[in-house]
C-alpha cells in the first residue's frame, strides 16, 4: 500500500511520456497514477498542464485504499481523482459489493453519485449471469464518510424477477459492521402462532449503546414486540430486555417478560454478575422459543485466584413445570463459600480450607418440609503424598467437617439446631505402569485402592439439595459423593479402581477404566435404585476412543452384578470437512428419590453433511426407547454462496403425555450477505475468468 | 511384560512430580481443573514445566419429559494443552483431551443446581486425570 | 509556467562561442576528432556540460564549427532553466537536437522527471521521455 503525494500532486509513471503541444503531457504504456490514498491505473493519460485535469482512457482501474475498486472504460478527473466523471464503470466496495453504472461522478472527497445502476454482491461472471439478487436504481450516493449507500427508485430483484420498489432505499456499506437500519428478517411457521415473521430494527444509538426492537407478527393474531438494550462499559456490559405479546394461545391477556443480565469487573478481581428475570406466565418462553423452562435469577460475586476462591451469591427459582407449585420449593436461596488451597507447614502435604454459609427457604412447604434451613459448614482437609518403592504412590489424607444447620420450624423429623461433626481418614495406592511401543503408542496402566474410613452414625437432616448422586470415575475416589455439605458420606468403604490408557499421537488414543465401591456396612444413605447403593455399589466401566480423523466416542455404563444396566451414556462425534455426525445414547433406571418415576432411555442423532459448496444439509432426531416412538424429528437445508444464505429448518415434536397432538414447526431465514452487517466470506472469484 | 512403574527411579512419572506448574486459573472450571492436577502430579516448587491449558464447556440435553423439559443433562467439556520447558521455551507436548459427565434435573431447580456444578467438578477431574497420564506418556516416548 | 519538455535554457545560448577544459586532449588529424578526458567541461554562455569525457566532431567544412559532440560516463547538463543527467548524452549542435540515455533525470524548476531516454528537438521544442518515465504533475491549478 504505497501513498501517493499529498493532495494537490500526483506522481505518474508510464513507458512513454511526452509533451503534445504547449499544455498537453501524454503519458502511455502501462500508466500509474498515484495520489494520496488513489492508485489509477490505465492505459493512455492526458495531462493538461493549465487546468490540471486528467483524461484518462481505459481500460481503467481506480483503487481507494483497500476499500473502493473502480473498473471503467474511460474517465476525466480534477483536482487529483477528488472530481471527475468515470464512464461505465464496476465499483466494488470492501471485496463484496458490486455496483455497475452508466456514470460514476466524484462530487469531491466524501460522495460519489452513479447513475443507471445495478447493485449486487453476487460475483457475476459472465455479463449473462443473472445474480441471485440485485438491486437496480435510477441513481445511487455513496457517502464514504457515514459509510452509507443511497438508492433512489431502487428495485430489489431476485432471481432476476422484480421483487420490491422502494422509492428510496438506504443501505450500509459493506465495511460498516454497526449501523441502523432493519436486519435480515426471519419467517417461522409454527402451530401456535401459524406464519409469523420477525423484523429486527437496530438502533446504534453510540459507540457503546444499541438498542434493538423486533416487531412480531403471525397470522393467528399472534402480535408481539421484542426489545434488546446492551450499553457497554469499561469494566464490563448491562443488558436489558423484554417482550410484551397478546396472541391466540391466550386470548384476551397481555403476556410479558422482563429481563436484565449483566458483569462487572470490579477492583482486585472481584467480578460481579446478575441475572434477573420475571415472567407473567409459564408458557410464555416456550410460545416464544427462548427456551429457559426453569427461571434462575442471581447475583454473584465471585473471585478466583490459584489456590483461593470466594464466592457470594443470592438465588431466585421460578419453575415453570406443570407439575411444580413454586411455593412449595427451595427456591430463595442465600450462598457464601470461602475456599483456600496452601501447602501445610511443617507436615508438608496439602491442605484445605472451606468455609460455607447457605440458607434456603420455602414460602409454604408441605408437611414433609422444612420452612427454612440455615447452615454453617467448615472444612480442613490434608493429604500428602509419598514414593514408596517400586514406584507405587502412597497418600495419607484427613478431612474434618463440621456443619451446623439451623432448622425452623423444627420437627419431630428434624431438631431445631444441630451440630455435626465428621472426620474421616483416607489411605491409598496407585501404581501407574508404563509401557512405550517401538510403534509410538504408549500404554498406562494404573491400578488404586483407596480405603476411606469414617464413623457409622448418620444424623437426621433434611435432604433438600444432595438428592441426586451420581457415580462416575471422576468422584470414584473423592471424601464425599453428594454435590453439597448438607449430607456427608459416612462408614468405612474401599474403593478400587483399574484404569488403562493407549495414547497414540499420530493414531489413535483410547482409555478403559473400571472401579467399584465396596461398604463395611450399608448405612442406607443413598436410594435403592442408585448405583452407590449397597454393600457393594454397582461396577463402573468407562471406555472412550478418539483418532486423529475427528472421532471421539465415549461410554460410561453403570450396571449391577448381574449385568443390568443402571445408567448408561454414550456420545458418539465424528466431524469431518464435509460431513459431521453426532449421536448419543442414554439409559436411566427410575428412581423416586430422585423424583423420576419412569425409566428414560433415548437415542439422539444430529447429522449435517455438505451437499457441495453452497448446500449443506443437515438432519437431526430423538427416539425415546422407554416409550418405543420418535420424540422428535426435524431437517434443515442451508444455502450460502457470497450472497445469499438461507436457512429452512422443519422440525416434527410427537404427542407425549401432556401435550395434546403432534406440533410441527418450519423456520425460514434469509440473509442478504455482503451489505453493512453481513460481511459475505465464500468469495469464489469466476473460474478460469 | 515390558511394563515399568511410572515412579520408578529416572521413570516418566519421577521426572514430572512437583516439576509442572499449570497456568493459574481465571475462572472456576480452572480452579478445579488445576487442583485436581496438582493431586495427580504434586505442588509445583521449582518446576521445569510450564502447562498452559484452555478448558471449554458445554451441554446437551436429553430425556425429554413434557411439562417438565430436559430430565438429563450431558456437561461435555474439552481441555487444549501444551507443555513448555520453563528454561528454553521448547514445547515438549500438546494435544486435547475430551470427556463428558451427567446430571438429572428431576428434583428441584436448588438440587439441580448444585448437581450441574457437582458434574463440573467431576469433569475437571476427569480432565485432569487424562492430561495428567498423557503428559506422562509423553514423557515416556 | 507547468512541466514542459524542451530545453528552453540550451535554445539561448546556440550560436555564442564553445569553451572547453578538460585535464588531457587527443587530436585524430584525419577526421579531425577532438576527444577530452578527465573532468572535461564544455562551455557555451550560461550553459555547462560535465563529463569524464567528452568527444566533439567537427563540421566537415573544416570552418572550426562543430558538428556534434558526444559525452559519456556520467553526463551533467546545467542551464539558467534546467538541469539533467544521464548516463551519455548527443548534442547535434547543427540539427539541434539533444539526446540523452540511460538513467536520465530532467528537473526543471520544481517540476522532475525520470526515465531511460531523452530526445529533445531544440527548435521545435519538442520532448520525448520514454522507458520507466516517472513523473510528479499537478493536479490543482
Amino acid at each position: 500500500q504505497v501513498d501517493g503525494p499529498e493532495q494537490g500532486f500526483a506522481t505518474l509513471v508510464a513507458d512513454r511520456l511526452y509533451l503534445d503541444g504547449p499544455h498537453r503531457l501524454i503519458a502511455e504504456g502501462n500508466v500509474e497514477a498515484l495520489s494520496g490514498q488513489t492508485r489509477m491505473r490505465a492505459t493512455r493519460i492526458i495531462y493538461d498542464r493549465q487546468s490540471g485535469a486528467l483524461q484518462i482512457e481505459g481500460p481503467l482501474t481506480l483503487r481507494e485504499g483497500d476499500r473502493v475498486l473502480v473498473l471503467a472504460d474511460a474517465a476525466e478527473m480534477h483536482d487529483g481523482f477528488r472530481r471527475g466523471l468515470i464512464r461505465s464503470a464496476r465499483v466494488i466496495l470492501d471485496q463484496q459489493l458490486q455496483i455497475a453504472a452508466h456514470q460514476v461522478e466524484r462530487v469531491d472527497d466524501r460522495f460519489t453519485q452513479m447513475n443507471s445502476v445495478i447493485a449486487s454482491a453476487c460475483e457475476i461472471c459472465e455479463e449473462t449471469q443473472t445474480p441471485l439478487w440485485e438491486v437496480r436504481a435510477s441513481r445511487v450516493v455513496h457517502d464514504q464518510q457515514e459509510q452509507q449507500i443511497y438508492f433512489e427508485n431502487a428495485q430489489f430483484r431476485l432471481f432476476g424477477l422484480p421483487v420490491a420498489y422502494l422509492p428510496r432505499l438506504r443501505v450500509p456499506d459493506p465495511g460498516l459492521d454497526r449501523a441502523t437500519g432493519w436486519l435480515s428478517p426471519r419467517f417461522s411457521l409454527d402451530t401456535g402462532h401459524g406464519v409469523g415473521l420477525r423484523a429486527p430494527y437496530f438502533i446504534a444509538i453510540s459507540h457503546d449503546k444499541d438498542l434493538t426492537l423486533t416487531p412480531f407478527l403471525a397470522s393467528k393474531g399472534s402480535r408481539a414486540l421484542e426489545l434488546r438494550y446492551r450499553q457497554a462499559f469499561a469494566t464490563g456490559m448491562l443488558e436489558l430486555g423484554g417482550l410484551v405479546a397478546r396472541d391466540s394461545i391466550r386470548p384476551g391477556s397481555t403476556r410479558a417478560m422482563g429481563y436484565t443480565r449483566g458483569e462487572f469487573v470490579l477492583g482486585r478481581g472481584y467480578e460481579l454478575s446478575f441475572n434477573l428475570i420475571k415472567v407473567s406466565d409459564r408458557q410464555l418462553l416456550e410460545d416464544y422459543d427462548r427456551s429457559e423452562a426453569q427461571l434462575a435469577s442471581d447475583i454473584t460475586l465471585e473471585r478466583v485466584r490459584r489456590d483461593e476462591r470466594i464466592r457470594l451469591q443470592a438465588l431466585q427459582f421460578r419453575s415453570l413445570r406443570l407439575v411444580d407449585n413454586n411455593r412449595e420449593l427451595p427456591n430463595q436461596i442465600g450462598q457464601a463459600v470461602y475456599e483456600r488451597r496452601f501447602d501445610m507447614p511443617g507436615l508438608g502435604g496439602v491442605a484445605g480450607l472451606r468455609f460455607e454459609v447457605h440458607s434456603h427457604s420455602r414460602r409454604r412447604p408441605l408437611a414433609a418440609d422444612v420452612k427454612s434451613v440455615a447452615r454453617f459448614s467448615a472444612d480442613l482437609d490434608w493429604r500428602r503424598d509419598a514414593i514408596l518403592p517400586a514406584g507405587v504412590v502412597g497418600t495419607l489424607g484427613v478431612n474434618l467437617g463440621v456443619d451446623h444447620f439451623a432448622i425452623s420450624p423444627g420437627s419431630t423429623a428434624f431438631a431445631k439446631s444441630t451440630t455435626r461433626v465428621v472426620p474421616t481418614a483416607m489411605a491409598e495406592l496407585r501404581w501407574p505402569l508404563v509401557r512405550a511401543t517401538s510403534g509410538g503408542a504408549v500404554h498406562v496402566v494404573e491400578p488404586v485402592a483407596q480405603v476411606i474410613w469414617g464413623r457409622d452414625r448418620v444424623d437426621a437432616l433434611p435432604n433438600d439439595i444432595s438428592s441426586m448422586p451420581e457415580l462416575d470415575e471422576g468422584n470414584l475416589f473423592s471424601h464425599s459423593r453428594f454435590a453439597a455439605r448438607d449430607q456427608r458420606e459416612m462408614g468405612l468403604r474401599a474403593n478400587l479402581g483399574l484404569s488403562w490408557t493407549r495414547h497414540d499421537p499420530q493414531g489413535w488414543s483410547g482409555t478403559l477404566t473400571l472401579g467399584r465401591i465396596w461398604r463395611k456396612t450399608d448405612l442406607g444413605q443413598f436410594s435403592p435404585q442408585s448405583a452407590l447403593a449397597g454393600r457393594r455399589s454397582d461396577w463402573l466401566l468407562v471406555s472412550s476412543l478418539d483418532t486423529d480423523q475427528g472421532l471421539t466416542l465415549s461410554n460410561r455404563a453403570l450396571f449391577n452384578s448381574d449385568f443390568r444396566l443402571t445408567r448408561n451414556a454414550l456420545e458418539l462425534d465424528w466431524s469431518t470437512p464435509d460431513y459431521s455426525i453426532s449421536t448419543t445414547y442414554m439409559h436411566i433406571r427410575p428412581d423416586l428419590a430422585e423424583n423420576r418415576p419412569a425409566k428414560a432411555a433415548e437415542w439422539s442423532l444430529d447429522g449435517s453433511r455438505a451437499l457441495d459448496e453452497y448446500w449443506t444439509a443437515s438432519v437431526n432426531w430423538r427416539y425415546d426407547i422407554a416409550r418405543n416412538r420418535a420424540a422428535r424429528v426435524g431437517a434443515g437445508l442451508t444455502f450460502e454462496n457470497e450472497c445469499l444464505r438461507m436457512q429452512m429448518e422443519v422440525e416434527r415434536r410427537f404427542a407425549s403425555a401432556i401435550t395434546a397432538g403432534d406440533t410441527t414447526s418450519f423456520g425460514l431465514s434469509i440473509d442478504v450477505l455482503g451489505v453493512g452487517g453481513n460481511p459475505s466470506r465464500a468469495r469464489r472469484g469466476c473460474s478460469g475468468g | 511384560c515390558g511394563f515399568t512403574p511410572a515412579y520408578a527411579p529416572g521413570g516418566a512419572g519421577t521426572a514430572l512430580r512437583g516439576q509442572v506448574r499449570a497456568a493459574d486459573p481465571t475462572d472456576s472450571l480452572g480452579f478445579d481443573f488445576v487442583a485436581a492436577l496438582e493431586d495427580r502430579l504434586g505442588r509445583p516448587a521449582s518446576p521445569r514445566f510450564d502447562l498452559a491449558y484452555s478448558v471449554v464447556t458445554s451441554e446437551r440435553g436429553s430425556a425429554r419429559v413434557a411439562g417438565v423439559g430436559e430430565t438429563r443433562i450431558s456437561v461435555i467439556g474439552t481441555v487444549r494443552y501444551e507443555l513448555t520447558e520453563r528454561a528454553t521455551g521448547d514445547t515438549v507436548t500438546s494435544g486435547s483431551v475430551r470427556n463428558f459427565t451427567n446430571y438429572s434435573t428431576t428434583s428441584t431447580q436448588l438440587a439441580s443446581l448444585r448437581a450441574r456444578e457437582d458434574a463440573e467438578r467431576r469433569l475437571m477431574r476427569i480432565l485432569a486425570d487424562q492430561v495428567a497420564t498423557r503428559l506422562i506418556a509423553a514423557q515416556a516416548e | 509556467q507547468g512541466m514542459g519538455l524542451s530545453f528552453a535554457g540550451l535554445q539561448n545560448v546556440r550560436g555564442l562561442p564553445v569553451e572547453i577544459k578538460a585535464d588531457n586532449l587527443q587530436v585524430n588529424n584525419q577526421t579531425g576528432e577532438t576527444v577530452f578526458t578527465g573532468d572535461a567541461v564544455l562551455g557555451q554562455g550560461d550553459m555547462r556540460l560535465a563529463a569524464p569525457q567528452i568527444r566533439i566532431i567537427y563540421a566537415a567544412a573544416g570552418d572550426g564549427s562543430i558538428e556534434r559532440l558526444e559525452a559519456s560516463g556520467g553526463v551533467t547538463l546545467v542551464t539558467a532553466d534546467e538541469a539533467a543527467e544521464a548516463q551519455s548524452a548527443v548534442y547535434e549542435v547543427a540539427a539541434g537536437t539533444v539526446r540523452m540515455t540511460g538513467s536520465v533525470l530532467l528537473t526543471q524548476g520544481r517540476n522532475v522527471l525520470s526515465g531511460d531516454s531523452l530526445f529533445v528537438d531544440l527548435r521545435t521544442e519538442q520532448g520525448r521521455m520514454e522507458g520507466q518515465v516517472r513523473t510528479l504533475i499537478q493536479t490543482a491549478p
